[in-house]
């Protein structure tokens, strides 16, 4: 299936969003072999030309590592994938945040909202 | 290149001619039949009559609908639609005209060769059997004279046959600088073509005999032509020469409106 | 300039008194995909023409791989027209056939794969078949040779969706870096995400030529919304 993408930002960076959510949420394990930039760009229904470059650039922050002759692999590196994982997750916190404040709850009524959605949640799952 | 044109030229259209050149086959067969059954009765006669006037109009007519539908598929493959994969095949154009003539020529006259043959097989009263022909060939053959008269005229057909083609793939050419009404284009130039050859021959056909009369050398010439007993060869000598030029000079304007003026909508 | 796939040169064309394509110079580079976009009667369809030899420039040239217009890129370039250009009362396998023995490039076995993957049937005559699987066909006979360019007018407008998503993969994953790919079309965002860079014509002039996602960089918009900027009634 087509990814989806929006309008208004660089097509290979919402790629590099994606892969990393990819990686993150576990579709793919550490040290799992990547398909090829063509395959993925033909799943993705993108220009290989921008995926490659979108690749290349996880390969530079170091989530995925090129062998030689046998292709590309999501790195193994634990500690590597937890900062990925926490810089996303405080995007998301600030974006939040930001929302929040935008509909005029303050920092203390949001971490309450918070507490409470949780609990909710949580009673939900065992009543 | 040309080889594969003229292949697939027939796998286009063999299944339309073979189906016309059957037909008049089996409307003579069957002429026939009715001959040799030939019940009594006025009724079974003007069955009898009508087969047979019939079967004669389609004698002339597939000749002439071979030709129709050649120039009907010259048009719809060089300028319609199709016109596109015609046009972007890696192909010259002189192999794409010569390709469409050939194949469209061998059509013609296999469907005009149709004529005696369908009426040696189903005319039952033929004056000529089987061993009457071989008579008239050996006869034919033993006179060189006689030899050169039917390769003159076999050539003449066929050189007939190309020019008319030829006449047609220029006047479609030229038709496509209208824009809207192309095949009107064409028809006008067809005319135009036409009777402004037709007229350039007649006038010269005026002029040689009396400017060789002036210039007295061209005795022999002259003589040729107003021998009576010289008539088919003086035919040939006189219009073959301009059927020949007129389909080149056809043949090049096509060509020149194909390569460099093409056009499709 | 071996990176350079099409070229065009001073390119002017008209019809009768209306200048359609007014000077143009321009070029392509190869290994990407372009998008050629422009309202119709911009010149775009009548540049696609003039590059597959069925137009003759009234000044400049077009050259393609080195060479100009004729018969040596007409072996190298794949085009797809917008009409339905086959000869109707042919058979599937005939067209096929037909293909495979004028373009050396023509790769057999992946146009029936193909057709199979469409569940074409090749005893099909074309006559009996829908507008849109007579769509599919052409596309397939284009995209099944290994040409330098493939020239698409309008590849993705009269299918189906599901035919759509598989004509966009087969575009994709035919990509190699020695060939481009040409599409002329108006339906922007359904293509965008797989083109290089995109080219905007208006009345015969080349407006912008840009990468996709440098448009976005720079303009914070997508192409589709660019376009109906630039070309708005």
């Amino acid at each position: 299936m087509a990814w989806e993408f929006k309008n208004d930002r660089p097509i290979y960076a919402q790629i590099l969003e994606h892969m990393e959510l990819d990686i993150l949420s576990g579709k793919y394990s550490p040290g799992e072999k990547v398909p090829s930039v063509r395959e993925l760009a033909a799943d993705a229904a993108v220009n290989p030309n921008t995926m490659q470059r979108a690749m290349v650039e996880l390969e530079r922050r170091g989530l995925v590592y090129t062998e030689r002759t046998n292709g590309r692999f999501i790195t193994e590196n634990m500690d590597m994938l937890q900062d990925v994982k926490r810089r996303i997750a405080e995007e998301y916190i600030g974006e939040f945040v930001d929302k929040m404040k935008k509909i005029g709850y303050s920092e203390e009524e949001v971490k309450n909202l918070m507490q409470n959605h949780m609990n909710y949640e949580r009673n939900e799952e065992n009543g | 290149m040309l080889g594969k044109i003229i292949k697939h030229e027939f796998k286009a259209t063999y299944k339309t001619a073979l189906t016309m050149i059957l037909s008049v086959l089996l409307v003579g067969g069957l002429v026939r039949m009715m001959d040799m059954v030939s019940f009594d009765g006025t009724i079974w006669r003007i069955i009898e009559m009508i087969m047979a006037v019939f079967y004669l109009l389609l004698l002339i007519a597939v000749p002439v609908s071979m030709f129709v539908v050649s120039i009907a598929r010259f048009y719809r493959t060089m300028v319609k639609d199709e016109g596109y994969l015609t046009h972007t095949l890696p192909v010259k154009k002189t192999q794409l005209i010569n390709g469409k003539l050939i194949t469209s020529v061998i059509w013609i006259i296999i469907s005009i060769m149709v004529i005696p043959l369908s009426l040696l097989i189903n005319v039952k009263n033929s004056i000529y059997t089987f061993r009457d022909i071989a008579e008239l060939l050996k006869l034919v053959f033993s006179n060189s004279t006689y030899i050169m008269d039917c390769v003159m005229f076999i050539l003449l057909i066929i050189v007939s046959i190309m020019t008319s083609l030829l006449l047609c793939y220029a006047s479609i050419g030229m038709g496509q600088m209208f824009n809207g009404h192309r095949l009107a284009g064409s028809v006008l130039f067809y005319f135009i073509f036409k009777y402004a050859f037709s007229f350039l021959q007649l006038f010269l056909m005026l002029i040689i005999p009396s400017v060789a009369d002036m210039m007295n050398k061209y005795d022999t010439v002259n003589k040729i032509l107003m021998a009576e007993d010289n008539g088919i060869l003086a035919l040939m000598l006189f219009v073959m020469p301009f059927q020949i030029i007129l389909g080149i000079i056809c043949y090049l304007i096509a060509y020149w409106r194909f390569s460099k003026k093409l056009n499709l909508e | 300039m071996d990176n350079v796939i099409w070229k065009c040169e001073n390119l002017t064309m008209k019809y009768g008194k209306r200048q359609v394509l007014n000077n143009v110079s321009f070029q392509l580079e190869r290994g990407k995909i372009i998008g050629l976009l422009g309202p119709n009667g911009s010149g775009k369809t009548t540049l696609i023409k003039l590059s597959n030899g069925l137009l003759t420039p009234k000044k400049g040239n077009i050259i393609i791989d080195g060479h100009k217009v004729g018969l040596e890129t007409k072996k190298i370039v794949s085009y797809l027209p917008e009409r339905s250009y086959l000869d109707n009362s042919l058979k599937i396998y005939q067209i096929v056939d037909l293909f495979q023995d004028f373009y050396e490039d023509f790769d057999v076995n992946k146009a029936y794969n193909m057709l199979k993957d469409l569940k074409i049937n090749p005893e099909d005559r074309l006559k009996s078949m829908s507008k849109g699987t007579k769509e599919k066909v052409q596309l397939i006979l284009v995209m099944s040779r290994e040409a330098k360019l493939y020239m698409l007018d309008e590849p993705i407008g009269g299918v189906d969706p599901a035919a759509r998503d598989y004509i966009l993969r087969t575009i994709i994953s035919n990509y190699n870096p020695d060939a481009s790919v040409i599409i002329s079309t108006h339906l922007i965002s359904d293509i965008e995400q797989v083109l290089d860079d995109v080219v905007f014509i208006k009345e015969g002039e080349v407006m912008l030529h840009k990468p996709v996602d440098e448009i976005r960089e720079e303009d914070g918009k997508s192409v589709d919304e660019l376009f109906r900027e630039v070309f708005r009634c």
